[in-house]
This record gives C-alpha cells, structure tokens and sequence, in this order.
C-alpha cells in the first residue's frame, strides 16, 4: 500500500497530511510519500528558475511543515519534488508510481475562481487510477 | 468515528464500504452510515416502483443488505439511511445535517460524454460537502 499527499504549504495541506498519517496507522506496513509540484507559471515561482540552490531551498520551505508532523508521528516519508504543471506532474506520478492512495487539499476557490483557473483537483480526480481523499 | 458511505448496488460502491470499514475496524465508537438514494428521474424500474411503497423498499433493502452484512462481519455499528429524489442533492443536503467525519464514494469511472450527459455524481458532491470525502476507484 503506497499513500502520496500533495502539499503546498498551506493548513489545508497539513490537515491533508494528518488524515494521511491517520491512514499509515490503519494500513501497517503502508509507504507514505510526499509530494510538493512547482508550477513555473506562476510569477514567484518563475523567477526561482533562475537558480537552481534557491528553488531547492523554496520547495523544503514549502514541504517543512508538513514532514515535521509526518516525523513527528514516527514515520518515515518519502519526499518527491516535481516541477511543471501541477495536475499532469501529479497524475502521471501518481500513475507511473502504482500509488495506491492520493490525498488532496481542496482550496476552497470560489466559482468564478475556478473557472479560470481550473481545479487541480478536479482533473487529478478524474485521470488517476488510485483512490482519492479531498480534505477540506 | 462516523463514516458514511454512499451506496448504489455497484462493485465500485462495494469497494467504497470495504475501505470505509477498514478505517472503521480499530477506532472508537465506530459507527458505518449506509446512504442509498433513490432517483425517481433516472431509472424505469426505479420510477415504477414509486407506484408501491412496499416494493420500493425492497428494492433499496436489496442494495443495502450486502454491505449492512460486511460491516457485521468486522463488528462496525451501521445506521441506514435510504434517501429519495436526486443523488448528489440529497446526499448533500444529508451531509449538513448528519455528523459526519468523512464520507465515502465510489467512482463509476465514467467517461467525458457520459458524465456531460448524466453528470458526476461524485463530482458535485465532492464540491459542496462539507467534510473531507474520499474517492475510492
């Protein structure tokens, strides 16, 4: 049994990663792995390209809180930094990788919101083969 | 710990209700809620039982049945709630009153057309519930 939770640095995300926690406990001899995706088109994030050392740096930033409650709990995480557009990154992960279980944190966008963005979520939902749990 | 699982009479619905007990099976106060919504627009048979009270509640008895039996077998409480009108509504409009932690789904895999044409049930309800809910393919 392998469990993924995205994270991104948010509370929506550490709730995310309790509920995971909460599976590794059920499930023994379960693997839990992290996940953080940095989307380039994004502004801040953009101009991390530019060097290597400060977008590393940025991605544990992101990723710190979430794998201290992991270790925490006494549980060994594996930690998996993807870089490109969100939802592909995270599905063909999810896929290439047999996981068997995806956490996600909604965040809560508003209609319009989500109709120009789009929803991660949703399309993640929608083309992974494992079991997914939206936390909200 | 109160999980509800929605249940239609699928394998995938199955699936759903074995890995909501499987989260059931050590915790405390564990309670299964089985929620299955009748959808007087969608199926014949369905639309002509509403013309017997009787059969109609055989009908959803028979859906319910096999997984009130699983959840015996591991020892998990179960409650029933047998909802009728539109799916994704109900089961909403259910989630803001019952005190639910989670709830559970099956997904029916459905492709681009047939969820344009029927709409996802788990879709829209994963949108508006108020709890986390997990998907289980």
């Amino acid at each position: 049994m392998k469990i993924a939770v995205a994270v991104d640095g948010s509370d929506n995300a550490l709730r995310a990663t309790d509920y995971a926690i909460m599976l590794m406990q059920q499930f023994s001899g379960a693997k839990l792995e992290l996940i953080h995706v940095i989307d380039f088109n994004k502004e801040d994030e953009r101009l991390l390209k530019q060097s290597p050392n400060s977008l590393a740096m940025y991605q544990k930033k992101k990723m710190q809180s979430a794998l201290k409650l992991v270790n925490d709990s006494g549980i060994v995480a594996e930690v998996t930094m993807l870089r490109g557009n969100p939802h592909q990154q995270i599905i063909k992960h999810v896929n290439t990788n047999e996981i068997d279980h995806l956490i996600l944190s909604s965040r809560g966008l508003k209609l319009l919101k989500k109709l120009v963005m789009g929803s991660v979520s949703q399309k993640v939902i929608k083309h992974v083969n494992s079991s997914v749990t939206i936390i909200k | 710990m109160k999980i509800a699982v929605a249940i239609d009479g699928s394998e995938h619905a199955f699936r759903a209700a074995k890995y909501a007990l499987t989260l059931l099976k050590d915790a405390q106060d564990a309670e299964l809620e089985v929620i299955s919504v009748t959808d007087y627009n969608k199926v014949e048979d369905e639309k002509l039982l509403l013309q017997n009270l009787k059969s109609l509640s055989l009908y959803q008895d028979r859906i319910v049945r096999p997984v009130v039996e699983l959840a015996e077998k591991v020892g998990v409480k179960t409650s029933i709630t047998l909802l009728r009108g539109n799916p994704d509504h109900e089961i909403v409009t259910h989630l803001q009153t019952a005190n639910v932690e989670q709830l559970v789904l099956g997904s029916r895999g459905m492709n681009i057309m047939q969820e344009v044409v029927l709409g996802s049930v788990s879709r829209s309800v994963m949108e508006q519930a108020n709890c986390p809910v997990t998907i289980v393919k």
